[in-house]
């Protein structure tokens, strides 16, 4: 059962896929554990800032112009990993959804890119320490108007 | 030399990176502290979820391409370089637009039409 025995963060993180496998499993479905896995990555991403800690980085022109060239280059060193002529990695295809747009890339691939890229962006400006250097309001103490937060 | 193919692939994305920090100031690598602090917390979160992965075989690494060392959840070693290469990656480049958004920084290729629009508010002055 505790196939990952290192760390109390594993053995949490694998109860919990145990127990989604049990409830998922018993309903009988063609359930696809990596369509899962990258589908609730992106959700706890996006809660994470929506709702959490709220930094407005979706908000910043500079986060949507790396994600677009981020996703430019993620094609090319993905479709390297994943090329099914020679692949560093391999996917089991019962458990991703089988659909490989482009140069072999599972279309999980960049749910997950999406969800790691903008979660170490997401630390990376929490541990600014000065004042909101990312808001263009000159106002110091960040009240810049009306869309801030209800 | 195949076993160096997921390094090397790592390494040019890191090389390739590299000028942003200089050419746009991204001040990344500068910041190692920093860089140490943010990183820390994606790198645990995703070493553990792509160890579950493994694990329960929803991929595998191939082992001749990667070079055989292994890091406890059975993971490549490549698999850590590669958390922690590629957000750096992704944090040079948000830096750098950052910088040229912000004002901060004059993109390269307006760098001529921004020191003479500089020129001409220093001669108004």
């Amino acid at each position: 059962m505790f196939a990952v025995r290192f760390g109390p963060a594993a053995i949490v993180a694998d109860l919990l896929f145990g127990i989604y496998r049990r409830t998922l499993g018993s309903l009988d479905l063609d359930v696809r554990d990596y369509t899962v896995l990258a589908i609730a990555m992106c959700v706890a991403v996006l809660v994470l800032e929506l709702r959490i800690w709220r930094t407005g980085l979706f908000r910043l022109r500079a986060y949507r112009v790396t994600m677009m060239i981020c996703l430019g280059f993620m094609v090319l060193v993905n479709g390297w990993l994943t090329k099914l002529s020679a692949p560093i990695v391999a996917y089991t295809p019962r458990e991703f959804s089988g659909w490989r747009p482009i140069w072999d890339v599972p279309l999980e691939d960049f749910a997950f890119g999406f969800a790691m890229l903008t979660f170490s962006l997401l630390c990376w400006v929490r541990t600014e320490t000065r004042r909101t250097p990312f808001s263009r309001s000159s106002n110091p103490d960040g009240s810049d108007g009306a869309d801030e937060r209800p | 030399m195949a076993h160096l193919q997921y390094f090397a692939l790592l390494g040019g994305c890191l090389l390739l990176t590299l000028p942003l920090e200089f050419l746009f100031q991204a001040r990344v690598y500068r910041r190692i502290g920093r860089l140490v602090r943010a990183m820390a917390a994606p790198l645990l979160i995703f070493w553990m979820i792509d160890s579950v992965a493994l694990v329960r075989h929803l991929w595998t690494y191939s082992r001749r391409y990667t070079v055989g060392l292994v890091v406890p959840h059975k993971l490549p070693i490549e698999e850590i370089a590669f958390f922690v290469a590629i957000p750096i990656c992704a944090i040079l480049t948000f830096e750098a637009a950052n910088a040229v958004y912000s004002g901060r920084v004059v993109a390269p290729w307006r760098r001529d039409k921004g020191r003479r629009r500089y020129e001409g508010r220093h001669v108004r002055r």
